[in-house]
């Protein structure tokens, strides 16, 4: 079967900030080639390291982003390296650079040097703060992105003594990916305008937090205010109430959306009742059956209707005393969603990973690495029947050799 | 209004999307197409005024006014739209929508799941209408599997995919991210769903339908947390998890430390030895017997070097920090308020990642541009959101050839 990005010809020059594109583009069937300097890309060392062995092809970082794609080794400043480089790239369609901006340009390996041998080449580069930044020199990590780009204010707990939170899995790294594959791809689209015609593309690492940073930013455009951090909340400019709640064996679970409708306030004092929680139990529950007067509480009147404010409190109070009923994160959300409460358990990665859902879905895939391990990772992030996303093989090993591809002597 | 770009070509020239998102997981994806040129036809209910997508009239708001065409989040989403009304629950208005699916490139939605069968556009439907057409469906778990009706909420999508967990300091519960991350992302995931169907299209002629699961999506952002689990059954805890903290890559120092002005943080790490020699020559190693000069020394020390950092931070202004550690070339940043990053920032300004639009009720205001440019077809924000039904007319016109006698009888029986 088809795959979407058949045909198109990938080279990235390895990085750790658009690692994950290379891997979304190999996966949608585009051939991917990842260039490493001499000794392999430092990635390959980073942990945690598969059953904890040191030797060179167990970082776990590696081989969750390497995977599908093909790998060389070659020395920008060699000469014969950098022949073959060129050699490569005049049969590319795109090619990805993130590391160290100016790097290749010194070596002569730049999109200017490919315009007249392969103008339908689209050349991406992702930097950190744009190339022209005054920080266009500053080193970055995803730290200092989420930081410099307002996730890291957003983020965090009620009591503002306790530092701001930086969320974790490399997120600044990944928002840059996904914002240089959908250039990447727009690109593409575009030679159709321009005569068939690349370009260059350039992704702002900070910019992109930037724009992923919801109200902060747009509270800010209309009506200059600054949000606050709150606990496993949005930030926000007056505080609200907490959505998490603790079930019976001390899980987390997040309670969702606040009630609005009469049918939600009726499901929840039904499952009040079944829980046997009586107003002896919950004095508030008077609030919640205050609320079946309304077919809808508008809950924007909260801040200057005190009616309005008590049926809110109320129903978070009624979220918290039930999940301490239920035996778990688990039940508490599949008995709230069957009635139409948006919740959901405060997963986490070994309870994501046995998720029936999921299961049933087919969305974990597993692939052989070497020759006696198989490794379990995550599926597609959307399923399209007719062109199915895949993951090809296992993360490339230093060696392995790269027959398939124009330019490139895999005996060199 | 016009554009205040030249005639230079756009990327996305002659795609025209039948858009029936909302909120920002669904908006915000085809606002990305807007930007590039293609023709977003945002289709909105007339009985309900819009309200299905609940940011239409919600909050931030400019002033004292309110109601439908005044919502900040809404105006932002959707800037460069054009939106027209029709009724669903009509015959006569899932026929006009026919019509309209049979000539556009791209079919885009994200109601719950089931909704779009239930109207008659099930994916077969669809490409009988124009198998053409690329059509993208977008919903939190997917449309199957057991929790295919079960609804999902951007922070709720972080809760169940794990990146809520993935947030937080030891002792205390989960942080989460203080904001939708997932309507973003996985607007963006709809986005790619949209542009990679279209690049097959080029070659094959035909188009497809593709199901985006937002808590999916979620969870291939996990990164290598993940293998650590499926490889070697290693996890750390909600309460023992120090996010501010960097396993993967390993960094010590890597955390947000406060300043001596009021709630004002830094961040910084130090990626190798050698920025780790620079960072204790500058802050001044305590004198106790501290080893670390390697990064498994620095591990073992970790919370000694944190209290060092801490202490010398501490006693210093934000705008100082930077200035030293950038002088010497280690990873730093303010942890930015809002203000710093969008009133203060010369560069963001330069970078013109905040355009403004000028909307017939709000007036002008500041909304979100992108992080991307492209040397030759790049995007270009000057249309405000519409305000509800506002290119009706237009498009029954230009875009299904109606006339106005038509129109207006479509009209006369609330059709549109």
């Amino acid at each position: 079967m088809p795959s979407m990005l058949e045909g198109v010809r990938v080279v990235e020059f390895a990085s750790d900030v658009a690692a994950l594109a290379g891997k979304m583009l190999a996966e949608l069937g585009a051939e991917v080639l990842l260039v490493e300097p001499p000794g392999g890309h430092r990635s390959r060392r980073y942990g945690p390291l598969a059953r904890d062995l040191p030797d060179g092809n167990n970082s776990l970082w590696w081989h969750y982003y390497a995977t599908s794609k093909s790998s060389i080794v070659a020395d920008v400043d060699q000469p014969d390296d950098r022949a073959a480089l060129h050699s490569i790239i005049e049969s590319a369609d795109v090619v990805i650079e993130a590391d160290d901006p100016g790097v290749l340009g010194a070596a002569g390996i730049s999109r200017e040097s490919f315009s007249s041998v392969n103008p339908r080449l689209v050349w991406l580069s992702v930097t950190p703060f744009g190339s022209g930044s005054s920080r266009s020199a500053d080193p970055a990590v995803d730290l200092t992105l989420l930081a410099a780009g307002g996730a890291v204010w957003n983020c965090g707990y009620d009591d503002h003594s306790k530092p701001p939170v930086r969320g974790g899995g490399n997120q600044a790294y990944h928002i840059a990916s996904v914002w240089a594959v959908k250039a990447v791809l727009t690109a593409l689209l575009a030679r159709r305008a321009l005569g068939g015609k690349g370009q260059h593309v350039e992704v702002n690492a900070a910019a992109a937090v930037n724009v992923t940073t919801e109200q902060a930013t747009y509270f800010w455009h209309v009506a200059q205010a600054t949000v606050q951090r709150q606990t496993c909340r949005h930030a926000h400019a007056n505080p609200t109430q907490s959505p998490l709640v603790v079930c019976g064996d001390g899980g987390y679970a997040h309670s969702g959306v606040l009630p609005r409708r009469r049918r939600e306030f009726v499901e929840i004092l039904r499952w009040l009742d079944e829980l046997h929680i009586g107003i002896e139990d919950f004095p508030d529950r008077v609030f919640l059956e205050m609320a079946l007067e309304h077919e809808v509480v508008d809950i924007s009147r909260a801040p200057y209707d005190d009616e309005v404010a008590a049926i809110m409190s109320a129903a978070r109070e009624a979220f918290v005393v039930i999940a301490s009923r239920m035996p778990d994160a688990q039940a508490f959300f599949v008995r709230g969603q069957q009635a139409g409460l948006t919740c959901s358990p405060v997963n986490t990665v070994p309870t994501i990973v046995e998720d029936p859902h999921l299961r049933a879905r087919d969305f974990f895939v597993s692939a052989p690495v070497g020759e006696s391990q198989t490794f379990e990772y995550p599926g597609a992030p959307f399923v399209a029947k007719s062109a199915p996303w895949r993951l090809a093989h296992s993360a490339p090993v230093i060696g392995d050799q790269v027959t398939n591809w124009r330019g490139w002597d895999s005996e060199r | 209004m016009e554009s205040v770009s030249d005639a230079a070509p756009r990327a996305l020239e002659g795609i025209r999307v039948c858009d029936l998102t909302g909120q920002l997981a669904g908006a915000g994806a085809t606002r990305y197409l807007a930007a590039l040129g293609a023709d977003v036809i945002r289709v909105e209910d007339p009985v309900r005024q819009g309200r299905w997508d609940i940011l239409r009239g919600a909050p931030p708001y400019r002033d004292d006014r309110r109601g439908v065409d005044v919502g900040g989040a809404f105006n932002n989403h959707n800037v460069g739209k054009r939106g027209i009304t029709i009724d669903l629950r009509q015959a006569e208005g899932r026929e006009l929508l026919t019509e309209l699916i049979a000539v556009s490139d791209v079919l885009t939605e994200n109601f719950s799941a089931g909704v779009m069968d239930r109207l008659g556009f099930t994916p077969d439907e669809v490409k009988r209408i124009n198998p053409q057409i690329v059509y993208v469906s977008q919903c939190g778990f997917g449309h199957s599997g057991p929790y295919r009706d079960f609804k999902t909420w951007g922070p709720v999508v972080q809760a169940f995919c794990g990146l809520a967990a993935l947030s937080g300091l030891p002792g205390e519960p989960p942080a989460g991210w203080g904001m939708s991350l997932m309507d973003h992302v996985g607007a963006d995931f709809m986005t790619i769903a949209v542009l990679a169907a279209l690049v097959q299209r080029e070659v094959t002629g035909l188009g497809q339908w593709i199901d985006v699961a937002c808590t999916e999506a979620g969870v291939t952002m996990l990164g290598p947390a993940l293998l650590d689990w499926t490889v070697n059954g290693h996890d750390t805890p909600i309460g023992e998890l120090h996010s501010n903290h960097s396993v993967s890559p390993a960094m010590v120092p890597h955390n947000v430390y406060g300043t001596c002005e009021d709630d004002t943080w830094v961040a910084l790490a130090c990626r190798d030895d050698h920025e780790w020699g620079a960072l204790s020559d500058l802050t001044g190693v305590p004198d106790d017997g501290l080893t670390a000069a390697t990064l498994s020394e620095r591990l073992a020390s970790q919370d000694v070097i944190d209290e060092h950092i801490s202490a010398w931070v501490s006693t210093r202004s934000a705008h100082e920090v930077v200035k030293s550690l950038r002088s010497i070339g280690v990873p730093v940043a303010l942890v930015a308020r809002p203000s710093d990053r969008i009133r203060d920032d010369d560069d963001l300004r330069e970078w013109n990642l905040w355009p403004s639009v000028t909307h017939p009720i709000l007036g002008t205001v500041d909304v979100d541009g992108l992080p991307v440019h492209f040397d030759v077809t790049d995007w270009d924000i000057f249309r405000p959101a519409p305000c509800l039904g506002e290119h009706t007319d237009e498009v029954l016109s230009s875009v299904l050839g109606k006339s106005r006698a038509e129109i207006e009888s479509l009209r006369g029986r609330k059709v549109i």
